[in-house]
């Protein structure tokens, strides 16, 4: 199985990084669907299938908590699994975000590595994705 | 404004240079200077910090490049400016927390500014403190205005 990723940033080169990064883990990816803030990621949402959401939280137009409370309040697209990206790594806005349902919180920095494995566990997918018979997580 | 905020920020820079860009710092000569093209980044912590990050152009090029994984000829000028306001993004946000700001302190957008701290205009006291960095024997200029109130 392969899956659709939303990548949602309004930096261009951070939501290269985060693409980069989960296809070069080996991760099953089916497409990338990019937005530069929640509006623009909740549209995407609407209107075509997304299986996982990889979102920053300080954007313009709809930040990050807003995108995800109005991801909650929709039947269609509140089981859709969210990783947080930010710089925020204040207890409170932590605490809100996992009130939403957020379980997965990564920092900026952050090492390459912490994406991809955060999503093969988010996906429950078997981390030996390569055909090179390993069985550990790719090494970045 | 104490000494230790300045040090803070430079820790900061190091770490986000080294963990996104895989640059690291490298001695200072004793006469830094930023020559020739230059990109200079604003972000705002609130409304008592204003971080700039003033770019050698070599450096921009590089900390694009190892940002995005790509080849020079794969980045463009948008890219280039994308990525250096990613890393004062960073930065910033990071200063946020790492001094314990009030929760009600916001990053700000990053923007690429013409003006630095000495033709601003403060409508309240402010204090200023700048600093070098070498980055890859590159310069990166440094600067944090404090303003009261």
């Amino acid at each position: 199985m392969s899956y659709i990723i939303l990548v949602v940033d309004d930096s261009p080169s951070m939501r290269k990084v985060v693409m980069k990064i989960i296809e070069m883990s080996g991760f099953p990816v089916n497409q990338f669907h990019e937005a530069g803030n929640g509006l623009e990621g909740l549209e995407c949402c609407r209107e075509q299938p997304v299986d996982l959401i990889v979102t920053d939280l300080n954007m313009p137009g709809m930040d990050g908590l807003t995108f995800i409370e109005q991801l909650h309040q929709d039947p269609d697209l509140r089981q859709i699994p969210v990783i947080i990206v930010s710089t925020e790594g204040r207890a409170e806005i932590v605490d809100e975000a996992k009130d939403l349902g957020v379980v997965e919180f990564i920092n900026k920095p952050f090492q390459a590595e912490t994406i991809a494995k955060t999503m093969y566990r988010m996906l429950g997918v078997e981390n030996d994705v390569r055909n090179d018979g390993t069985s550990e997580t790719p090494d970045f | 404004m104490t000494s230790e905020t300045m040090e803070l920020l430079k820790r900061l820079t190091f770490d986000i240079m080294q963990e996104m860009c895989f640059l690291f710092r490298s001695d200072t000569p004793d006469s830094p200077e930023v020559s020739g093209e230059n990109t200079l980044v604003r972000v705002d912590c609130g409304k008592t910090y204003q971080i700039y990050l003033r770019f050698d152009s070599r450096l921009a090029e590089t900390i694009a490049q190892n940002l995005l994984g790509a080849e020079a000829e794969a980045v463009d000028d948008t890219l280039r400016r994308s990525a250096l306001t990613e890393i004062a993004n960073m930065v910033g946000g990071n200063f946020i927390n790492q001094m314990a700001l009030d929760i009600s302190t916001k990053v700000s957008i990053p923007r690429i500014v013409e003006k630095d701290w000495n033709d601003q205009e403060f409508d309240t006291p402010a204090r200023i403190s700048t600093e070098w960095l070498y980055i890859d024997k590159r310069p990166l200029q440094l600067a944090i205005v404090e303003q009261a109130g």
